[in-house]
């Protein structure tokens, strides 16, 4: 705290004006030299007074011990007490006291002071000593041993106050004081007078100073006062200002030189600047430009067909590159031809008048660009001076600078970007290389875009295979699954037609109506048959030898009309709906060979799946037409029978599925088996069934047959082919249904054939061994394919290994299965399909009979 | 009064509200048994008349100049003689036993006349020659003597120093006219305590 406040002090001095200055530290060092002296002098003084002070009063202490012997000597307190009375004369004395011999107060001064004020007496005399008495008084004391002869009779007391030595030290310090006061007047006096000797150089020094730091004036010198510091100083100040003078002169100069040479280097700069910024724009340009081409490259690559890449291109440009006209062409590369496929202009009342749209073509001969065709960039920097009408087309309309940069796919021109400029000479080197490398990047999104649509179109195809191929494996699936079914339905149908078949050739005394219904009871076990037959092999191609009619289709759809006549008209009018039946029969319709039960049965199950999407009512139109149409050069002819309704309709859905098997909208009225067998049955007549049909707008299922002539052939020569009269034959058959050994036997044994039968393979094996041992071997042996531990193909291997000549007749309901995989087994000579007809046995028997004698022949 | 007895018992310490006759006749009583039973210390503090007397005579020869044929040489005895009946016992002899003053031991000496008195600087004439004072003071005209006594009419008769007892206190008067015809000069000092001659 002092400290700092004494830093503080000595700064403030050190900001004060030299004057100033040096009067103070005169004056200090003048009070200083006269305070010691007077201290000093004082000192010595007080030393003197107080010397004297002690003296004096050892001097009373003796005057007053003398006196005072006798006193104390006779004990006289009164005398004793005067003398000391006396001492009020002496004004420094404040106290005084007499003491006896044996130390005891004897008498005091002031003779009212209390006793116990005063000190007890020492042993021996006490020199006087400055120090502070009882009452604190400070004072000169002494003590006095006061002797009378040899003994000592008492102790004198005195003290002495030192007012006299105060009065004379503030006498001195009035004195000291007044000679300081006296030696500052004179010293302002005087050093007013002195300082300026010092003073008057450093303040010279410090004005030229002042001058030349205030004018950068280093001309002007300080004068000289003297030889002493003052004027060394002076002249080295000067000395420095010369140095300074001279050194300014140089610098003026070097900054002229630097002055001239930065304006030199700003000239260099400016240029330098100018450069950059050259640079740096087109810099930018190239910048904007790439990041244009990466915009519309990833436009582009968004897309996947060639007209909206080019599109986007053509709107990229013009917005971002400023084209007027945009043209985007593919070339075709035979007709030497550009198809305009995008068009891009700017201004709308130009785009009116130009005569190019999209979808023109341009005859490449007919423009500038032929080159490229090689892959060159063309550049028409005036439209007016090309040669080509295409472009004198253009500059009509105002477009002077062309650009067209072709797009190549693997070296080869397929397509055109054409751009076009009001302006002549409206396009930079920079914009033509920045269309020339759009346009690879055009070039090859689009022929990606192309491969896509490649591959798009692949892809469909291979989904409409494959779903072709699950349909064929599903109807392959039910037809193995039919098969099983078949062949159980078929043995127990066998018996009743076969021996229905026997009833009516015996004409066993049946009455006419019931010969009728035999009749009935017949031809509808062939048609359980037949369709037991197709059911099993309905997605399969008919045999061509299997009963093929001649049929016509007008009165096949008549037979439909009325055998279907109860479930349209007559149950729907009870229910109160009403059906509409119409006809529409080309007579040109030829007739056709075919499977009269199957086409009938497709028709039928047509016309009621009509009345069943038909609930409240509508009208169903029959139609047959005959289309003619060319096709490699040969006229085929189809008949073609519609069957619409106007009932609810099908959903798209639906409409693919209808034809599956087992697909079935009618819940559980439907089998899911009518239109799978309409499908069967036109694929088995190589024809085929295309469905109209939308919600709500009702259903046209169009069928439609090819007409051939071969068929007719085959056809006809089948019905006049008479059966040739069999030789009685040994015949065994192996069945193990005994309803069909029995109509077996029945009916071989009409024909006069001598017919053993057997209810095994097993026995019916050793039946044949045991005839050809006895020497009456068989003829033929019929067997039935389906037994259990020993079936027909075990029976037929054994017979030709025993017997090789002997013919092997197989029924099965799975004929026609054996011989669509091809392991018809090559012991059997004839398979023949259940239910066995007369006819179709007959015809097998006379075949083998005639083989056989073909064989002995030979 | 058996009451009384418990209190006395614890009177004895604190019981003082009760200022009753006993007590301070205890008081008393201790008083009388310190007055009687220290007899010895009272002579202590005060010493006797005659051994005051004593010293008084010792201090005369500090404060009386006699001239140098009053001694027969510079080392010879201030002899100071008792004339008459000596009350001092002993005290004088005690008193100035071993003393010297002036390069002069004391001396004690017992004189029965005056004619014997020789070689003597203070003589002390006793009460008991009061009626031959002035023969006495006579036959010793013109020797340098130092005369003391204890008579009123000593003075008068032409004694030097004659004590008196005032206020129970032992004082003096001096003659100093007859002291100063005998060449006695006595300090001025020992005049000042002197007591009027009346």
């Amino acid at each position: 705290m002092l400290c700092r406040k004494a830093a503080a002090n000595v700064r403030k001095f050190q900001d004060i004006p030299i004057r100033q200055k040096l009067m103070v530290i005169i004056m200090v060092a003048s009070t200083v030299a006269l305070l010691l002296v007077a201290a000093g002098f004082v000192a010595y003084d007080l030393d003197t007074f107080r010397k004297k002070m002690v003296n004096d009063l050892s001097t009373l202490a003796e005057i007053i011990g003398d006196r005072s012997e006798a006193a104390l000597s006779f004990k006289d307190q009164a005398v004793a007490q005067d003398m000391l009375h006396a001492l009020v004369y002496q004004k420094h004395i404040v106290a005084a006291a007499l003491y006896d011999a044996g130390g005891k107060l004897f008498a005091r001064y002031p003779q009212n002071a209390r006793v116990t004020s005063f000190p007890d007496p020492p042993e021996s005399a006490a020199a006087p000593q400055f120090g502070h008495d009882r009452l604190g008084r400070s004072g000169l004391m002494l003590f006095h041993k006061i002797y009378a002869g040899p003994d000592l009779v008492g102790t004198l007391y005195l003290e002495s106050d030192l007012q006299a030595q105060n009065e004379l030290l503030a006498h001195y310090a009035g004195i000291v004081l007044l000679l300081i006061s006296v030696s500052w007047l004179l010293t302002l006096m005087l050093s007013g007078g002195l300082q300026r000797v010092i003073s008057r150089p450093i303040f010279d020094l410090a004005e030229t100073a002042r001058t030349v730091s205030a004018g950068k004036n280093y001309s002007v010198r300080a004068t000289r006062h003297g030889g002493d510091e003052l004027g060394r100083l002076t002249d080295d100040f000067n000395e420095m200002l010369g140095q300074i003078q001279r050194r300014d002169e140089e610098l003026q100069k070097a900054r002229d030189e630097l002055e001239i040479r930065v304006k030199e280097r700003t000239r260099d700069l400016r240029a330098e600047i100018a450069e950059r910024q050259r640079t740096e724009s087109a810099l930018r340009q190239q910048f904007v430009r790439t990041s244009l081409l990466n915009q519309i490259t990833h436009a582009i690559s968004e897309r996947q067909d060639m007209e909206s890449i080019f599109h986007v291109v053509l709107r990229q440009l013009e917005q971002n590159l400023g084209l007027d006209l945009g043209v985007a062409a593919l070339f075709d590369a035979q007709s030497q031809t550009l198809n305009v496929t995008a068009l891009q202009i700017k201004n709308t009342l130009l785009a009116t008048r130009f005569d190019l749209r999209e979808g023109s073509t341009l005859a490449l001969m007919g423009t500038d660009f032929q080159s490229c065709e090689r892959g060159q960039t063309v550049y028409l920097s005036d439209t007016f001076k090309a040669p080509a009408p295409f472009s004198a087309r253009l500059a009509t309309l105002g477009w002077r600078t062309v650009v067209a940069v072709p797009l190549m796919v693997e070296e080869k021109l397929w397509g055109l970007l054409i751009s076009a400029r009001l302006e002549l000479n409206g396009f930079t080197s920079g914009d033509c290389e920045f269309l020339r490398m759009l346009s690879e990047h055009v070039a090859l999104a689009a022929h990606q875009a192309r491969l896509h649509q490649d591959l798009e179109y692949a892809y469909d195809e291979l989904r409409r295979t494959q779903a072709a191929v699950l349909q064929q494996e599903r109807l392959k699936a039910l037809g193995q699954m039919a098969s099983g079914i078949a062949h159980d339905v078929t043995n127990a149908i066998s018996p009743v037609v076969g021996f229905s078949e026997l009833l009516l050739k015996q004409e066993c005394g049946l009455n006419q109506e019931g010969n009728r219904f035999l009749n009935y009871i017949r031809t509808a076990g062939r048609d359980v048959t037949h369709i037991i037959a197709r059911l099993r092999e309905f997605y399969r191609k008919h045999e061509d030898t299997e009963s093929l009619q001649r049929l016509n289709l007008n009165a096949l759809v008549e037979q439909v009309v009325g055998m279907t006549r109860p479930r349209w008209r007559d149950i729907t009018q009870s229910n109160g709906i009403t059906i509409e039946m119409r006809t529409e029969l080309s007579p040109e319709v030829p007739e056709l060979v075919g499977i009269e039960s199957e086409i009938r049965e497709a028709f039928t199950n047509l016309v009621l799946n009509a009345v069943d999407a038909m609930p409240v009512g509508g009208k169903i139109t029959l139609r047959t037409s005959v289309s003619h149409r060319e096709d490699a050069g040969r006229t085929s002819s189809h008949v073609i029978v519609d069957i619409t309704d106007t009932g609810v309709g099908m959903n798209e859905e639906t409409r693919k599925r209808c034809l599956e098997p087992f697909f079935s909208t009618k819940g559980k009225r439907g089998t899911g088996l009518g239109l799978a067998m309409v499908y069967g049955v036109m694929q088995r007549h190589e024809g085929s069934v295309d469905i109209q049909s939308a919600p709500g707008q009702g259903t046209t299922f169009r069928l439609i047959f090819p007409v051939r002539d071969q068929l007719r052939a085959t056809a006809g020569k089948e019905e006049e082919e008479t059966v040739e009269p069999v030789a009685p034959l040994r015949i065994l058959c192996i069945d193990d249904e005994p309803l069909l050994r029995e109509l077996l036997k029945e009916m071989l044994g009409r024909d006069g054939h001598d017919v053993e039968v057997s209810d095994s393979g097993q026995s019916g094996l050793d039946q044949f061994r045991f005839a050809r041992d006895r020497g009456r071997p068989f003829d033929v042996v019929i067997t039935d394919l389906g037994m259990p531990y020993v079936d027909g193909r075990q029976v037929a291997k054994t017979v030709k290994q025993e017997s090789p000549g002997t013919p092997v007749v197989m029924l099965t309901g799975w004929g026609a299965l054996m011989k669509e995989d091809d392991n018809m087994p090559a012991q059997v000579d004839v398979i023949l399909s259940k239910p066995p007809g007369s006819r179709e046995m007959r015809k097998a028997l006379s075949r083998l009979q005639a083989a056989a004698r073909r064989r002995s022949r030979e | 009064m058996r009451l009384g007895k418990e209190c006395s018992a614890i009177g004895e310490k604190i019981s003082l509200p009760d200022p009753r006759p006993p007590r301070r006749a205890a008081i008393l009583l201790l008083g009388c048994l310190f007055a009687f039973g220290s007899p010895t210390r009272g002579q202590d503090t005060g010493p006797t008349e005659y051994q005051i007397k004593a010293a008084f005579l010792y201090n005369f020869v500090k404060f009386v100049d006699w001239p140098t044929q009053a001694y027969a040489g510079p080392t010879s005895p201030t002899v100071i003689g008792i004339l008459g009946e000596n009350m001092f016992g002993n005290n004088l002899e005690q008193a100035i036993h071993n003393k010297v003053i002036h390069h002069h031991p004391l001396q004690f000496k017992q004189f029965d006349s005056a004619a014997e008195v020789t070689n003597c600087q203070v003589l002390f004439i006793s009460a008991s020659e009061r009626n031959r004072f002035p023969q006495i003071l006579a036959a010793l005209r013109g020797k340098s003597i130092l005369t003391v006594s204890e008579s009123g009419h000593f003075i008068p008769d032409g004694g030097m120093i004659n004590f008196i007892i005032v206020d129970r206190k032992v004082r003096f008067q001096i003659n100093n006219r007859a002291a100063r015809q005998a060449g006695l000069i006595i300090s001025s000092d020992l005049l000042n305590l002197a007591m009027p001659a009346g």
